[in-house]
């Protein structure tokens, strides 16, 4: 059976007369990365918050290891760490100062070794004396991230670590995340809004909507629940062959651009179209499967579709 | 930190200093007509820079940490809230001994006021009188600051302002009318002040009425204001405004 490194059951959070979260369960097995999404106002950062221990739970309860965490904070604690992009670190003292500070909270054994080790891996070894509030948004990411790293959790809470990072630090960032799983077995309940770096790391998703679980299942899994997918064909006739074709078999179709048709189909009906275009004697040069993302799920659950 | 601050550098070593400056010339005034009266200004305002520093560095130290954002992670490491509240006070306290070591020597050679001169068993009673009623007041100012968000931030630095004359820093308790007078008594601060200017009239004479009472005051204070503290940090966390003063 698989070890739970986290256990959420029944999450009630209540803002006055507004429930925040609606009695959610789930749970972070170890080595995996579990990602978490939802639209804006959807219980995502109040959870996170439940889960470090910041904002209090109106019910329900939350274990890291098999243990309380309302009675075993600090155990907890210790075995924890989070990272996010809307928490920093003090402007106005150095980077090693910085991990110093937070190396001695979490009592670590050897906290020279600890910070030379981390500022080596994530290079930036030569940033160890520069005031924080003066290094790049990447580098602060990867401080934060080295931050997170100094206890050497089993679980690591991600609150959009990438969240204004330009496109290739949030790669090398992404990458690094990969590694540090691999390396460590660390598991991760990862929050975003970037779809595509959900699909590319995480083992499941949980998606929420107005505090309550809507969806949770592998990113694979979930896109597969949209059954629709968009064939673009490109060809070599006039639009009106084509056209006709269209209205002969009943497609739902649009032509984006001259000579190229999106015919929107059930994903099972693809291969029969293939067939009967082929029949046709019209010349076929490019053919797109363009099959549904997460993005596509997140749209449906935000737009209230159903999924 | 603090040596690369310009604005705590200023708020907890020039500030007091130039208030320990200003109210040395007006001793020096004083002192001309009335030796007692002026030396009790300059020994008021020496020992109100302990309360200024030790509150000061209690609210605003979790200030800028809220600032910077960097609040939360603090509280997401095994770090109990006792020992978060209690290295700020020590850090406070630590502090306000140094600014008034050369405070003190600088009102010797300038001021001609010693206030070493008053005996280490009058003025260690009194130090830590008022770091017990500077912590009370840092972590009640501290728990409103959570609980209600940044809005009211400016009571860090500006509440503790309301103390002073109505503690009687600079003069007697019966310079303030009957009704003020009766209000002062609620406050610890207000017999320490009487008895550490009993000490400076009398070479060092403790007045142990006096101190008593205000260590008394002061523990109901301290106890009461960290149960507050507790009950607001607990509703701040409640209400999530505890996370949110970081957004």
């Amino acid at each position: 059976m698989e070890e739970r490194v986290l256990e959420v059951s029944n999450l009630v959070k209540n803002y006055g007369s507004f429930r925040a979260v609606d009695g959610i369960s789930f749970s972070v097995g170890r080595g995996k990365i579990v990602g978490f999404l939802g639209p804006n106002g959807a219980g995502k950062t109040t959870t996170i918050q439940i889960l470090s221990g910041i904002t209090l739970a109106n019910g329900g309860s939350v274990s890291y290891f098999g243990k309380n965490f309302s009675t075993h904070r600090t155990e907890c604690l210790q075995r924890i760490n989070a990272a996010s992009a809307f928490n920093t670190l003090m402007g106005k003292i150095s980077v090693w100062e910085n991990l110093f500070v937070f190396a001695e909270l979490y009592q670590v054994e050897n906290p020279r070794k600890m910070i030379s080790d981390l500022l080596a891996q994530f290079e930036i070894s030569d940033l160890r004396d520069t005031l924080y509030k003066d290094l790049s948004s990447g580098q602060k990411t990867r401080v934060n991230i080295a931050k997170s790293l100094l206890n050497d959790p089993e679980l690591l809470l991600m609150d959009e670590p990438t969240a204004s990072l330009d496109p290739d630090i949030a790669d090398k960032t992404l990458s690094l995340i990969e590694q540090l799983r691999k390396d460590r077995n660390l598991s991760i309940l990862y929050t975003s809004h970037n779809m595509n770096e959900i699909t590319r790391i995480c083992d499941e998703v949980i998606f929420l909507d107005h505090g309550k679980i809507v969806a949770q299942d592998t990113p694979l899994n979930l896109t597969k629940r949209i059954s629709s997918a968009t064939l673009r064909v490109s060809f070599d006739a006039h639009t009106l062959e084509f056209d006709t074709y269209l209205r002969e078999k009943k497609l739902d179709a649009t032509f984006p651009e001259p000579n190229t048709v999106a015919i929107l189909s059930h994903e099972a009906g693809i291969p029969g179209i293939l067939f009967d275009l082929s029949k046709t004697g019209i010349w076929i040069t490019d053919i797109e499967v363009a099959k549904p993302t997460l993005e596509d799920v997140f749209l449906q659950i935000a737009r209230k579709d159903t999924v | 930190m603090l040596r690369r601050s310009g604005e705590v550098m200023a708020d907890i070593i020039i500030f007091p200093l130039t208030n320990v400056v200003v109210f040395g010339f007006l001793s020096l005034y004083l002192s001309a007509e009335n030796q007692l009266a002026g030396h009790t200004v300059i020994f008021g305002m020496l020992l109100w820079n302990v309360i200024w520093i030790v509150e000061y560095s209690i609210t605003l130290g979790s200030l800028w940490n809220i600032w910077t954002r960097n609040l939360t992670n603090l509280f997401i490491a095994p770090l109990a809230l006792s020992e978060y509240i209690l290295a700020h006070t020590l850090s406070g306290i630590l502090k306000s001994l140094i600014v008034l070591l050369v405070s003190g020597i600088l009102s010797v050679y300038v001021f001609d006021f010693n206030i070493f001169s008053v005996g280490f068993p009058a003025l260690a009673l009194t130090l830590i009188n008022f770091s017990i009623f500077a912590y009370a007041l840092g972590i009640f100012i501290l728990g409103m600051i959570f609980w209600f968000g940044l809005r009211i931030q400016a009571a860090a630095w500006s509440a503790v302002g309301l103390f002073q004359p109505l503690c009687a820093a600079l003069y007697p308790l019966d310079v303030l009318p009957v009704l003020l007078q009766k209000v002062a008594v609620l406050f610890p601060a207000t017999y320490t002040f009487e008895a550490a200017r009993f000490a400076l009239a009398n070479d060092g004479a403790i007045a142990w009425n006096l101190f008593s009472i205000a260590f008394a005051e002061n523990i109901v204070y301290a106890v009461g204001c960290t149960a507050l503290f507790v009950l607001m940090y607990n509703k701040s966390r409640d209400s999530g405004q505890f996370a949110r003063n970081e957004v």
